[in-house]
């Protein structure tokens, strides 16, 4: 079968009617959370996670999908009218969003957000399809070493080249990955780290930790603060339409920035920071008008919110592809398959091709939703701006709690959630970030199992890493992308010191 | 101007090291197989743990020094007065959860924590956040236990 009837199989079972009530619900469920400051995409996809029990795994899939992109829909309405940035991929966004708002034209930021994102989530979905296909053809001949090697390179990717931090981001994986060793091992039935409990023998739950950092830890934080920030909510004043010159300046942008977005994000060192960063400036030095920028510049916007959202289709790549997550809300997707007792990889496209094409067929049909749900919805979407913090934040905790609870009934897994909790309280105060601690918990066990799995063919010799040319090629990227940072901050340092 | 406080982030930077100690004693703890292999149970985690033993010894130090950032340094983002307070009201309303969801009912439990918590975001009107906590909960009490089947148990149950 050819990418594209896979692809006319997966539209015609995303638009079921069931199905698409299901995408039609992630979409709405998407934005409001997108909206609503201090919900993530990561957190509201852990939080439905009990339904899997209960929900067919293409109706589960679609859901997903469909909070997925309306999250990055949301996240730019609150960025625009709010001027505290939601998350930390919007930042860019709420420099000229919010100054073009403070200006009157908040409409046509949204505007301009709002078809951007669907433009690039069109473009990301498009590369999707016809390259995910490639991958799968490429990884079906790697074997255990070469997937241990990728899955270093993730990691590193994530702890090390994102956060402000080096030291922090290696904790942070260190600590995740070491919590992922908690429970019995597959391979030889010993009890790892349960310190005698019963309740551990299964393992740590990555919804359990991350519901806990982003929910809790998150709540704590601000609780602590005490800054309850009802921040100024802009007037949406005027008409949503855009100019005549508002589209020939926004254009060129959404192709730059998706042009940015998809491969960046498809990278194992995903995540959407670094396009949305790499498109401003590029909109800056190339705009005509550069001296706006700062003061409510349109392609400041058009831009990165077009390379956030292709940013978010390349993330899927790697999850669909090599069974590898690089953001939170891939890690939490990743522990949605594996208790449909899928695991993701490039037997995935084979196995469960029905799934995939259905889940890739509903991204398309999501964002044209999304266009259309969000604009004349707008309005609807700043009422939920308006909902007092302490009744938000108060809201987040007792339905965190209801959602761990409701998966294993067990007070052990609420306990162990306040315990995160905490955890996710110091990590925001210290400026730790917490991508590495989630994708270490999930990816711990895979890599374990990897290595095993390599060194049974090899004979225990080490040195397959090394010799197998991809995985070490993969290895050498790893090295380089560790110490790299760290050398070129020191050669500029040597640099500034005068001699003698 | 106040001196930046290091505290929190020294006792997070020893805390790091109590954490490996632990676990580096539970790693040796793990039974070894009778087959022996590569990679054993114990060969990973223990090697986590000596990598942790030297980064929570780097932070620690980099702590000790002011060189690590605290969010209470920051003076657009630190904390107003009272964040004792604020904290403690919250943790009360964690703790509520734990002790009140096996005695009456994790609805009723959960509209009591709503209270507090609301508390420790500067609310001064406890009755009227009863209210919206409990039919918030009772909401999302409904919308998992009724609706979705994910069983809760009641929603109130009196001991």
């Amino acid at each position: 079968m050819t990418t594209f009837d896979a692809l006319l199989a997966g539209f015609g079972t995303a638009l079921q009617p069931a199905i698409l009530l299901y995408g039609f619900a992630g979409c709405l469920i998407g934005t409001l959370v997108g909206v609503l400051p201090g919900i993530g995409p990561a957190l509201t996809v852990a939080l439905l996670l009990p339904l899997t029990f209960k929900v067919p795994a293409e109706a589960m899939f679609v859901l997903f999908a469909g909070i997925y992109y309306g999250a990055m829909y949301g996240g730019s309405t609150t960025t625009i009218l709010l001027n505290t940035p939601g998350e930390s991929a919007s930042v860019v966004t709420s420099l000229e969003g919010n100054r073009m708002a403070r200006k009157g034209r908040a409409g046509q930021a949204l505007a301009t957000a709002a078809i951007g994102s669907f433009v690039a989530g069109t473009i990301g979905t498009v590369a999707l399809t016809f390259f995910s296909p490639l991958i799968v053809d490429i990884a079906l001949a790697f074997g255990p070493a070469e997937y241990a090697a990728l899955m270093v390179l993730a990691l590193v990717a994530v702890s090390s080249v994102l956060g402000n931090s080096e030291l922090r981001g290696l904790i942070a994986l260190a600590l995740g990955l070491l919590l992922g060793f908690v429970g019995i091992d597959l391979q030889s039935g010993q009890p790892r780290f349960t310190f005698g409990s019963a309740e551990l023998m299964d393992g740590i739950e990555v919804t359990v930790m991350l519901v806990g950092i982003f929910a809790v830890g998150e709540a704590l934080f601000l609780a602590w603060q005490g800054r309850n920030g009802d921040g100024e909510v802009m007037r949406l004043s005027g008409s949503l339409w855009m100019s005549r010159q508002d589209w020939q300046r926004s254009w060129k942008p959404w192709l730059r920035g998706s042009a940015y977005g998809f491969p960046i994000g498809a990278l194992p060192a995903g995540g959407a920071e670094l396009p949305t960063l790499l498109s401003y400036y590029t909109e800056k030095k190339l705009s005509r008008h550069p001296e706006e920028f700062g003061d409510g510049a349109i392609e400041g916007v058009a831009g990165p919110e077009a390379a956030n959202n292709a940013a978010a289709a390349g993330v899927l790549m790697p999850l669909l592809t090599l069974g590898i997550p690089t953001s939170a809300t891939a890690a939490v997707i990743l522990s949605a398959f594996q208790s449909y007792g899928i695991q993701p990889g490039p037997l995935l496209f084979s196995t469960q091709s029905g799934l995939v094409w259905t889940l890739i067929a509903s991204l398309y049909i999501g964002n044209v939703i999304l266009l259309l749900l969000n604009l004349p919805l707008v309005r609807l979407w700043v009422l939920l701006l308006k909902i007092p913090r302490r009744w938000l934040y108060a809201g987040i905790v007792v339905i965190s709690t209801v959602a761990v609870y409701g998966a294993s009934n067990s007070l052990f897994d609420v306990g162990l959630l306040f315990a995160f909790g905490f955890v996710g309280f110091a990590m925001r105060r210290l400026d730790f970030p917490t991508a590495p601690i989630i994708v270490g918990l999930i990816l711990g066990p895979l890599l374990e199992q990897s290595l095993r799995q390599a060194l049974v063919i090899s004979q225990g010799e080490w040195s397959t890493f090394f010799t197998r040319p991809i995985s070490a090629t993969v290895l050498v990227i790893a090295i380089t992308l560790m110490v790299l940072p760290k050398t070129i901050t020191r050669l500029r340092k040597r640099a500034r010191v005068p001699p003698g | 101007m106040k001196p930046p406080s290091r505290a929190f982030s020294v006792i997070v930077g020893l805390g790091l090291f109590a954490f490996t100690a632990v676990m580096g004693v539970q790693a040796s703890l793990i039974p070894l197989p009778v087959m022996q292999d590569a990679l054993g149970p114990r060969l990973l985690p223990g090697a986590l743990c000596g990598l942790l033993l030297i980064l929570a010894m780097g932070y620690t130090q980099a702590a000790w020094q002011d060189r690590s950032p605290d969010v209470i340094n920051d003076e657009a983002e630190a904390p107003l007065p009272g964040r004792a307070a604020r904290c403690a009201w919250f943790i009360g309303g964690l703790a509520a959860l734990l002790a009140l969801i096996p005695a009456i009912g994790i609805g009723a439990a959960c509209a009591l924590a709503f209270v507090l918590f609301a508390r420790a975001f500067g609310s001064r009107a406890p009755l009227k956040d009863l209210l919206i906590g409990g039919l918030f909960s009772l909401a999302v009490w409904g919308l998992f236990d009724k609706l979705l089947g994910v069983p809760l148990g009641p929603f109130l149950h009196l001991p």
